[in-house]
C-alpha cells in the first residue's frame, strides 16, 4: 500500500523539480565582434536572458579571474544594477583583462541570490593584438586577420572599439544608425582608422556624421568613363589623395580626423581589383587611441607632498627641551617651575596649532586626474587616474558614470591586491596599499561647453560655460598661435594681431606655460593634426582635498582641452 | 624643603628631559622625507610604521619606571604616591602637547586613534609607576636587582606577548590602535593593564597601611 503513494511523492517532486527548471531564467554570453576580443581593452558585452515569467528587480555580477600563480592573481567584479529584469538583450560595455579563467555571468535577485548563472571561455576567443573589423559586404578578403560583423552589430559607443585595428566599411545595405556614425566618428577622433569604400555604395552609408568625417566635402556622385561611379568632391584643407588605380585615378584620400585618420575610397569595394584593394590595405596604418599613461605616472611622481618642515618640527622639539631645561634649573618654587612649564607649553602648543595649516598636513592618498577633452561637432573626454597611498587605504571613486573605470595593470602583480570592483551608478572602490601605484583610465562621450566664434575677420568671441576658467588658451588659426591668456567664465572677445598678437612660434612650438599643462599638450600634440582650421587649446590645473570614509586624498586635476572652432573650406 | 611636594625640580627633571627628548627624536623621524611623491621610492625607513605612537609607549613606560623611583626616593607612600605620580604623568603628557599637534599633522585623520593612543599609554605609564614603586620600596627589593628586576619585567612586558596576544604589549595595542582594529580585542587591550593597575594600587594601599602598623 505504502509503495505506491511513495511512487506518486517521487513522481510529484521530479515533475516540480523539472518544470522549476524549466521556468529557471536562462543566460547567453555574446561578447566583443563575432566573439573575438584582445585582453586589456573595452569589450562590449551582450547579455539575452530568456525564461524569465514575472520581471523582477536584480542585477548582473559579471566576474573574472585575472592573472595566474607566476603573473600574481587579481579578480574584477562588475555589478550592473537592473531596475525591471526581463527576457531581451542586455548590452554593456566592460574591461577584459585576461583570457586564461572563463568569464562568468551571474543574474541575481534583488536579495543578491543568483538565479541564473553562465559562463563563457575566453581563451578560444582571444585575439593577442588588435584586428581589422570589416562591415558591410566585401568582394576579397582585405586582411586574413580581419573579424567581419553584419551593421547591426557594431556598437553605438566608441570606447567599445578599443580592440580595433582599423574599421574598413563596404557595401551596406540599410546604413548605419546616427548614434553607430557617431560612436565611429568618437572613435576616429581618438585615434582610430576608418576606411570607407563609396562609389555606388555611398548613398545608402549617407549621414550627416559621415559628410563631416570624409576628406572631401560638397560631394557628388559621377559616372566615369569606364562605367563605374565615383565620388568626387572638393577635398578638405590637410587632405590629400594617393593615385594607385590601374588607370592612373585616385585610390584614395586621406585625412587627419582629430588623432586618427579616414581614407575614402572614391568607389565601391567592388569596383576594385584585388591589387587595388590590397593596395588600399598597405597604405592603412593601425589605430593609435591616445594614451595618456606615461605622462600621468610622470606628473604623479611631481605632486607635492604636504607636511610640516623639518627646521619647525626640529624648532619645537628644541623649544620644548631647552624650557624644560631653563624653567627647571632657573626657576626655584615648584609651584612655579609647574606654572611656567604650562605656560611655555601652553604657547608653544598655540603657536603649533597656528602654523599647522591645511597645507601643512600629510594626505593619506595623492591621485593625480589627466582629463583631455576633445571636441569638433562631437566631443570625447579620456581620463586617467593615477594613484599614490601614503598609508594603506580604501578610495572610492563615487559617479553616475554608465561606463567601467579600467584599471592599468602591471605584468608582475605579485605582492599586491589589485582586485577592483565597480558597481554601475555608484562607482569603484580600490584597496590601496602603502607605497603602491595605481593607474585607472576611462572615457566618455562630451559635450565641451566652450564656443568659439571666429568671423574670419580677425575678430573672434569665445563663451566659456566651464565652471572654471581656463588658465592659460590657445588660439590656433591656420598654423598661427594666438595667446589669449586667461579665459574666465563667460564671453569674450578678442581681436587677433591688436593686443592678441601671433607667437613667433609655429603651432608644434605651442608652448604652455604651467609645467603640467605643457607636459600634457606635448603628449599628445604629435596625434593632433591641429594646422589647418581656428582650433583653442587651453586648460587648467587644480588642487583639491577630498575627504572620504576619513580618507584625505590630495587630488590634482590636470585638464586640457582641444577644440575645433570650425574650418576655412 | 619637603621633597615629595615637588612634582618636577632641577633634580627630578631627566626622566621629563628623557622622554621629550626620544619622543622629539621620533617625531622627526615620523615627518616623511619626500618633498615630491617620487620621493617616496627612497621613502624613510619607518614609513608606514606609526614611530611616534611606538615610541610614546615605550618612553611612556620607561617613565613610569623612573617615576616608581622617584617617587620613592622623595618618599612618597600611599594615596599620596599614588596622586603625585598621577600628577606627573599628567604633567608630562602636557609637556608632550606641542608633539601631539604634529603628529595630528602626520595623520590628520587619525584624531580620534592619537587621543586614545595618549589614553592608553597614560595607563601603562601609570601601571609601570606603581609596579616600579612597589619594586622599590623598602618592603620588597631595594638593591640593583630592584632596577633590574623591573627594566626584565618591563621588557616582557612589551615583548612577551607578541607571542600569544600581541594586543597585550602596549607596541601591539598601540599599532592597532592607530590602525584601527574590532573594538572586542581593543577593549580587552585596555582593560587588562586598567585591572592590572586597580590590583597593584590595592597592593600598595595594602602594604602602605601594613606600614603604618
Amino acid at each position: 500500500m505504502v509503495q505506491p503513494r511513495v511512487g506518486k511523492l517521487v513522481l510529484c517532486l521530479l515533475f516540480l523539480v523539472t518544470v522549476r527548471g524549466i521556468a529557471l531564467p536562462q543566460i547567453e554570453i555574446d561578447l566583443g565582434f563575432a566573439g573575438r576580443f584582445v585582453p586589456e581593452r573595452m569589450t562590449l558585452i551582450r547579455l539575452t536572458i530568456s525564461g524569465v515569467e514575472q520581471p523582477f528587480s536584480g542585477s548582473f555580477r559579471i566576474t573574472e579571474e585575472i592573472g595566474n600563480t607566476w603573473r600574481g592573481k587579481a579578480s574584477s567584479l562588475i555589478e550592473i544594477p537592473i531596475p525591471l529584469v526581463s527576457n531581451g538583450e542586455y548590452e554593456q560595455l566592460l574591461p577584459l583583462y585576461d583570457f586564461t579563467h572563463p568569464l562568468k555571468v551571474f543574474l541575481c535577485a534583488s536579495d543578491g541570490t543568483s538565479v541564473a548563472s553562465a559562463d563563457v571561455s575566453l581563451r578560444d576567443r582571444v585575439r593577442e593584438s588588435v584586428f581589422p573589423l570589416l562591415v558591410g559586404a566585401f568582394p576579397t578578403p582585405v586582411d586574413p586577420e580581419a573579424v567581419a560583423v553584419a551593421a547591426s552589430d557594431l556598437p553605438a559607443h566608441w570606447l567599445a572599439y578599443d580592440g580595433v585595428k582599423s574599421l574598413w566599411i563596404g557595401r551596406i545595405q540599410d546604413g548605419l544608425s546616427r548614434a553607430q556614425w557617431e560612436a565611429i566618428a568618437r572613435w576616429t577622433l581618438a585615434g582610430g582608422t576608418l576606411v570607407l569604400f563609396s562609389g555606388a555604395d555611398f548613398y545608402p552609408l549617407d549621414s550627416p556624421v559621415l559628410r563631416e568625417l570624409i576628406p572631401l566635402s560638397n560631394t557628388s556622385l559621377t559616372m566615369g568613363e569606364d562605367g563605374i561611379r565615383v565620388l568626387s568632391g572638393k577635398p578638405r584643407l590637410g587632405s590629400r589623395s594617393i593615385n594607385g588605380r590601374a588607370d592612373e585615378s585616385t585610390l584614395l584620400f586621406v585625412r587627419n580626423y582629430g588623432a586618427g585618420m579616414v581614407f575614402l575610397i572614391p568607389v565601391s569595394a567592388f569596383d576594385l581589383t584585388e591589387k587595388e584593394v590590397a593596395a588600399v590595405s598597405m597604405e592603412v596604418p593601425p589605430a593609435q587611441l591616445v594614451s595618456l599613461s606615461d605622462m600621468n605616472a610622470d606628473l604623479l611622481e611631481e605632486i607635492p607632498v604636504d607636511r610640516p618642515g623639518f627646521s619647525v618640527v626640529f624648532l619645537v622639539v628644541g623649544i620644548s627641551l631647552l624650557s624644560l631645561t631653563l624653567i627647571t634649573s632657573k626657576v626655584r618654587s615648584p609651584k612655579r617651575i609647574v606654572l611656567s612649564l604650562v605656560a611655555a607649553t601652553g604657547i608653544l602648543s598655540v603657536l603649533s596649532g597656528l602654523y599647522l595649516s591645511q597645507a601643512k598636513l600629510v594626505n593619506d592618498v595623492y591621485a593625480l586626474e589627466t582629463t583631455l577633452y576633445v571636441g569638433t561637432s562631437l566631443g570625447y573626454q579620456i581620463e586617467w587616474y593615477g594613484l599614490f597611498p601614503n598609508r594603506t587605504a580604501t578610495v572610492r571613486f563615487e559617479g553616475e558614470g554608465v561606463l567601467p573605470v579600467m584599471e592599468v595593470l602591471p605584468r608582475d602583480m605579485r605582492g599586491v591586491n589589485y582586485d577592483v570592483g565597480w558597481v554601475k551608478g555608484e562607482g569603484l572602490s580600490l584597496q590601496l596599499e602603502h607605497g603602491e601605484r595605481r593607474v585607472l583610465r576611462w572615457g566618455e562621450d562630451c559635450t565641451i561647453p566652450i564656443t568659439i566664434r571666429y568671423a574670419g575677420d580677425e575678430e573672434v568671441e569665445i563663451e566659456n560655460r566651464l565652471p572654471t576658467p581656463l588658465s592659460e588658451a590657445y588660439l590656433l588659426v591656420d598654423g598661427q598661435v594666438f595667446s589669449l591668456g586667461e579665459v574666465g567664465i563667460g564671453t569674450w572677445s578678442y581681436t587677433l594681431g591688436e593686443g592678441v598678437h601671433p607667437e613667433e612660434v609655429p603651432s608644434a612650438g605651442l608652448r604652455l606655460h604651467d609645467a603640467n599643462l605643457a607636459a600634457f599638450y606635448n603628449t599628445i600634440e604629435p596625434c593632433y593634426s591641429v594646422e589647418n582650421g581656428v582650433w583653442l587649446i587651453g586648460g587648467h590645473v587644480s588642487d583639491t582635498l577630498v575627504v572620504q570614509d576619513g580618507v584625505r586624498q590630495k587630488v590634482r586635476v590636470v585638464s586640457l582641452y582641444v577644440l575645433a572652432g570650425g574650418e576655412d573650406e | 624643603m619637603n621633597k615629595g611636594y615637588s612634582l618636577i625640580d632641577r633634580e627630578s627633571f631627566q626622566p621629563f628631559f628623557s622622554l621629550l627628548l626620544f619622543c622629539g627624536v621620533a617625531l622627526l623621524l615620523s615627518v616623511p622625507f619626500a618633498d615630491r611623491v617620487k620621493d617616496f621610492h627612497a621613502g624613510g625607513i619607518f614609513s608606514g610604521i606609526p614611530l611616534y605612537f611606538h615610541a610614546q609607549g615605550l618612553f611612556m613606560g620607561i617613565f613610569g619606571l623612573s617615576l616608581g623611583a622617584m617617587s620613592v626616593a622623595h618618599g612618597e607612600t600611599g594615596r599620596k604616591a599614588l596622586l603625585c605620580m598621577g600628577e606627573r604623568i599628567g604633567l608630562v603628557q602636557f609637556l608632550t602637547l606641542p608633539y601631539l599637534f604634529f603628529t595630528w599633522a602626520l595623520y590628520p585623520s587619525k584624531a580620534v586613534e592619537i587621543l586614545l593612543i595618549v589614553f592608553y599609554t597614560t595607563i601603562v605609564s601609570a601601571l609601570c609607576a606603581v609596579g616600579s614603586h612597589l619594586i622599590e620600596t623598602p618592603w620588597t627589593h631595594r638593591s640593583a636587582r630592584g632596577f633590574l628586576l623591573k627594566y626584565a619585567a618591563f621588557t616582557g612586558y612589551l615583548l612577551l606577548p607578541f607571542g600569544f596576544f600581541p594586543l597585550l604589549s602596549p607596541f601591539g595595542m598601540v599599532d592597532a590602535l592607530f590602525r584601527g582594529k574590532d573594538v572586542g580585542p581593543l577593549l580587552f587591550g585596555y582593560l587588562v593593564p586598567i585591572v592590572l593597575l586597580l590590583g597593584l594600587i590595592l597592593v600598595a594601599e595594602r602594604i602602605h597601611k601594613e606600614g603604618l602598623r
